[in-house]
C-alpha cells in the first residue's frame, strides 16, 4: 500500500507542476499581449496620420500659443521664455507646419499660428542663456561675425517652415531669416569639419544638423540653390561627426572635430530628424545607427542612450537616463521611425510613449499629461514627421 | 429565479477586490491629473510642481501595475484554478475563504485521505474543512462533526466516482472514511496543528 501512497503523492506533484505551468503560461500570454494591445491601440492611427488624433494634439498646441499670446498682450508674462521657450515655440511651429503639409485643408487655420510661434522663437529673451554664455554677445546682433552661433538655427528653421506654409509670411521676418541663413551658409562653408559652435568652444552636431535644415528649408521656400553647402555638411558629418563603431553622432565636439563627449542616441535622434529636412539619405543613415540602440520588452521599445563601449549619466539633452534608457532619445526616434516607414518600430516606441505619457483627451484637444508643453510640442513634431523630408 | 450564493459572491469579491480598488484609485488619480493639467496652463514648468509630478508618477505606476502585473497575477490564479478543477473534470470546488488553491488542495486532500484510510494510519487525516457534495460538484465549507462521515461518503461517491472505482476495485466495499480503527477524533485531528487547512499528508 505504500506504493499506492507514493503514486498518489507523485500524481499530486505532477498535477501541481502542470497547474503551475498552466498558470505561468497563461500569465505570460496575458502579459505578452494585453499591455502591448492596450498601449498600441492608437499607434496605427498616428502612423497613418489619422486626422482626429493629429488635430487633437495640434489644437492643444494652438491653445498653448493662444494662451501665450494672451499673457504677452496683457503684460502678464509669457508661458515660457529662455531655452525651453525657444524649443517649445520652435517645435510647435515645426509640428503645425508638418500638419499643414500633410493636411493642406487645415492650412488656413494653422499657418498663421506657425508664423506666430516661429516669430516668438526668434525673440531675444528666448536665447538669453546663450547670450549669457557668450558673455553678452547676441548671435543675431552681428551676423557678419565669423564665429557662428548655431543655436540660431532653431528659430531659423521654424521661420523657414512658416515661410513655406504661410502665404502671408511677413516680409520683415523673411528678411531676418534670409540674413541668418546667409550667415550660416558662409560660416558652414568656411568650416573644414562642418561644425559650428553653439557655445564658446562647443559644437553640437545636432545643432549643426538644424543649421543644415534651416538652409535647406530656406532653399525650398525661396528657390535659392544651397546644394553646395549642404553637400559639404553631409560629407563632414559622415567623415568626422559619426562614430564609425556605433553609427551615432558624437554629442559634443570642438570645431576641430575633437570629441568632447560620447556618441549618444539623444543627439543622433534629433540630428536624424533635422537632417531629414536637408538630406534624406544622411537622415536614413543616422536613423539606422539610432535604431540599433533600440531595447525592447513585451512589445515596448525604448532607446539606449550610449553607444557600445560608452556609458554615462543623463543630462539636459537626453533627459533622465534610467537603466541606460533615454527618455528624449526614445521620443526622438519616433520621427525617423515614422518618416522612413518603420511601422513596427514606430508602434513599439509609441506603446512606450503611451504608457508613460498618459494621453488625455479634453474635448477636441489631446495632450500627453506627463510631457508638459515641451513634450507635447516635441511629440506633435515627431508623430507627424514625414512631410518635411527632403526629396 | 435562483438566489445568488452569498458565499460565492464573497469569494468572487475577494478575488476581484484588489483589482477593483486599484482601478478605482487609478481613475480617481487620472481625473485629478487631468484637472491639474488643465489648471496649470499646458504643463508650464511652474505648474509642474511636486504635487503634479507626484500624481503623474502615481498614475504611471498604477498604469504599469494594472496593465502588466495585475493581469499576470489574475491570469495565473485563474489558470491555476481552472486547470486544477479541470483535472477533476466535473469537480467544482468552492471555499468560503476563496483561496485559489482550494481546488488543488481539496482534490489532493481527498486523495491523501483516501490513501491514509486504506492504510489505516492514524495521521491519515490531512485536510478537513467540511466537504459537502452538491450537484455535480464539491463544495467545501465547515460542517458539523456529526455530519462529516455522511458528507465525506457523499463526496466520495458523487464527486470522484473514478477515484472510488480505482481504489475499491470492482468488488471491494466502499471504504469508510474516518472509520478506520483508531482513527483520530475531531479533537485529535485539530490537534494535528494550529491551521487545519491544506495540511500536508502525514503518516505515522
Amino acid at each position: 500500500m505504500g506504493s499506492s501512497n507514493g503514486v498518489g503523492r507523485r500524481s499530486g506533484g505532477v498535477r501541481r507542476f502542470f497547474v503551475i505551468l498552466a498558470g505561468v503560461v497563461v500569465a505570460g500570454l496575458v502579459v505578452g499581449l494585453l499591455p502591448r494591445w492596450w498601449c498600441g491601440r492608437e499607434a496605427e492611427g498616428w502612423f497613418e496620420g489619422d486626422s482626429g488624433r493629429v488635430r487633437g494634439l495640434a489644437e492643444e498646441m494652438v491653445a498653448f500659443e493662444a494662451e501665450d499670446d494672451r499673457k504677452r498682450a496683457t503684460g502678464a508674462g509669457a508661458e515660457f521664455d529662455g531655452m525651453w521657450g525657444l524649443l517649445a515655440h520652435q517645435m510647435t511651429a515645426l509640428g503645425l507646419a508638418q500638419v499643414c503639409l500633410a493636411h493642406p485643408e487645415w492650412r488656413d487655420r494653422y499657418a498663421p499660428i506657425v508664423t506666430r510661434a516661429a516669430a516668438k522663437s526668434l525673440l531675444p529673451e528666448m536665447r538669453a542663456e546663450f547670450t549669457a554664455a557668450w558673455h553678452g554677445e547676441d548671435g543675431s546682433a552681428d551676423l557678419s561675425n565669423p564665429r557662428a552661433h548655431a543655436y540660431l538655427s532653431y528659430p531659423a528653421l521654424a521661420l523657414g517652415m512658416a515661410r513655406l506654409v504661410d502665404p502671408a509670411f511677413p516680409p520683415g521676418l523673411a528678411a531676418q531669416q534670409d540674413a541668418i541663413v546667409a550667415a550660416f551658409e558662409r560660416q558652414l562653408l568656411a568650416s573644414p569639419t562642418g561644425l559650428l559652435e553653439t557655445l564658446p568652444g562647443e559644437a553640437y552636431p545636432t545643432d549643426v544638423a538644424a543649421v543644415a535644415a534651416a538652409i535647406a528649408v530656406h532653399g525650398r521656400s525661396t528657390g535659392i540653390d544651397h546644394s553646395a553647402v549642404l553637400a559639404h555638411w553631409a560629407q563632414q558629418v559622415r567623415a568626422v561627426q559619426i562614430d564609425p563603431g556605433t553609427g551615432l553622432v558624437v554629442q559634443r565636439m570642438g570645431t576641430d572635430a575633437h570629441a568632447h563627449d560620447a556618441p549618444r542616441a539623444s543627439g543622433t535622434g534629433l540630428a536624424a530628424y533635422f537632417a531629414g529636412f536637408a538630406d534624406r539619405a544622411l537622415a536614413g543613415e543616422l536613423a539606422t545607427g539610432l535604431f540599433h540602440q533600440e531595447r525592447g520588452i513585451l512589445g515596448f521599445s525604448a532607446i539606449h542612450e550610449y553607444g557600445g563601449g560608452h556609458n554615462g549619466a543623463g543630462d539636459i539633452d537626453s533627459g533622465p537616463v534610467i537603466l541606460g534608457i533615454s527618455v528624449s532619445a526614445t521620443s526622438f526616434a519616433l520621427a525617423p521611425a515614422r518618416a522612413f516607414g518603420h511601422r513596427d518600430l514606430f508602434t513599439r516606441l509609441f506603446r512606450t510613449a503611451d504608457l508613460v505619457g498618459l494621453p488625455l483627451r479634453s474635448g477636441a484637444r489631446l495632450r500627453f499629461a506627463t510631457g508638459g508643453v515641451i513634450g507635447n510640442a516635441l511629440l506633435l513634431a515627431f508623430l507627424t514627421s514625414g512631410p518635411e523630408l527632403a526629396r | 429565479m435562483k438566489r445568488p450564493d452569498t458565499a460565492q459572491l464573497l469569494a468572487g469579491w475577494r478575488l476581484m477586490r484588489i483589482p477593483v480598488v486599484l482601478v478605482v484609485l487609478y481613475l480617481v488619480l487620472r481625473a485629478i491629473l487631468a484637472a491639474l493639467s488643465e489648471r496649470h496652463g499646458f504643463g508650464s514648468p511652474g505648474g509642474m510642481g511636486p504635487g503634479y509630478l507626484a500624481v503623474a508618477g502615481a498614475v504611471v505606476a498604477l498604469r504599469v501595475l494594472l496593465l502588466i502585473i495585475l493581469p499576470a497575477v489574475i491570469a495565473y490564479r485563474t489558470a491555476a484554478r481552472s486547470s486544477a478543477c479541470c483535472t477533476e473534470s466535473s469537480t467544482e470546488v468552492y471555499d468560503g475563504r476563496a483561496r485559489t488553491r482550494s481546488c488543488r488542495t481539496t482534490v489532493d486532500s481527498l486523495l491523501d485521505r483516501l490513501h491514509g484510510q486504506l492504510e489505516g494510519g492514524q495521521d491519515a487525516y490531512c485536510d478537513y474543512e467540511g466537504v459537502v457534495a452538491r450537484g455535480s460538484g464539491v463544495v467545501v465549507g465547515r460542517g458539523d462533526d456529526e455530519d462529516r462521515q455522511d458528507q465525506e461518503q457523499k463526496v466520495f461517491h458523487r464527486s470522484l466516482p473514478w477515484l472510488d472505482s480505482r481504489v475499491r476495485g470492482a468488488d471491494s466495499p466502499v471504504p469508510q472514511l474516518n472509520s478506520a480503527k483508531g482513527s483520530a477524533t475531531p479533537t485529535e485531528r485539530q490537534g494535528l496543528g494550529g491551521d487545519r487547512r491544506s495540511r500536508p499528508f502525514r503518516r505515522a
